[in-house]
């Protein structure tokens, strides 16, 4: 299971640990869950391929890999919309602490 | 995109996936003549036997578990990402991001159910067609058969 804490946030918050989370929510879940598909339906093809022959049996394979590529792109989606959404609520979150104390002026 | 306008993506791609299978149930002419349930569009539908059948289904099966273990070990990431999010707002988008993401792959699970009961039903029309033709075969032979009986050499 991947280490996913964010050891450096003070206040819940912290720019560069959730970039890193998202990172790896994209390499470790997104990334490989698409990877694991993709070559779980090559087992299948393949198995497919050892008992049926033909025209169907290849409409079958094209039909499964494209409801794949739909789902890979779905997750894509996804993940894209999350990486939006949580970007823009740290940036928020930043602007937030940028002006959480004002700078005393100079005497 | 806002995580819920990402939520109703989702949905309308998995509506996409379930009107494509609903398309492929729509029905043909046989062999036989009598309209029939078609898988996938399978014109010369070449079916296979019952013990390859049965290899065909074990096949899928493995296939659909291997998307379930999927589906378990992308929860059981998740919960990790729970625990580094909990005690701030973000946890909601997670959650939803969470709930959308196995909603779709759950629904492609069932979509792979449904490709093999097509399948199966497709093979099962391909026997009765194929039996037909045999009995058609039959006949004509034995309408042949009577026919040459009738030949006198003269």
């Amino acid at each position: 299971m991947p280490n996913l804490t964010i050891d450096n946030a003070t206040v819940g918050y912290d720019t560069a640990g959730v970039r890193s989370l998202l990172d790896k929510i994209k390499a470790e879940v997104i990334h490989d869950a698409e990877t694991a598909m993709k070559q779980k339906a090559i087992n299948l093809f393949n198995a497919v391929d050892e008992v049926w022959r033909g025209v169907s049996a290849e409409k079958f394979k094209a039909n499964m890999q494209q409801d794949i590529d739909k789902i890979i792109e779905a997750l894509d989606a996804s993940y894209n919309s999350l990486d939006a959404e949580v970007s823009q609520i740290a940036k928020a979150m930043g602007d937030v602490d940028v002006e959480l104390v004002e700078t005393r002026a100079a005497a | 995109m806002a995580i819920e306008d990402a939520t109703s993506v989702i949905q309308h791609r998995k509506e996409d996936i379930y009107t494509k299978v609903n398309q492929a149930m729509t029905t043909v002419t046989s062999q036989t003549g009598q309209d029939t349930p078609r898988a996938y569009g399978l014109t010369n539908f070449a079916g296979m036997n019952q013990r390859d059948l049965a290899l065909f289904d074990g096949a899928v099966d493995t296939y659909r578990g291997d998307i379930q273990e999927i589906i378990n070990k992308m929860e059981n990431q998740m919960d990790a990402i729970r625990q580094a999010f909990r005690g701030n707002n973000l946890v909601a988008r997670v959650s939803v991001f969470i709930t959308a993401i196995k909603d779709l792959l759950n629904a492609y699970v069932a979509t792979i159910e449904q490709e093999k009961i097509l399948v199966e039903d497709a093979n099962q029309n391909w026997e009765a067609a194929q039996r037909k033709i045999a009995e058609n075969a039959t006949t004509d032979a034995e309408a042949i058969r009577t026919a040459a009986q009738g030949v006198t050499l003269s």
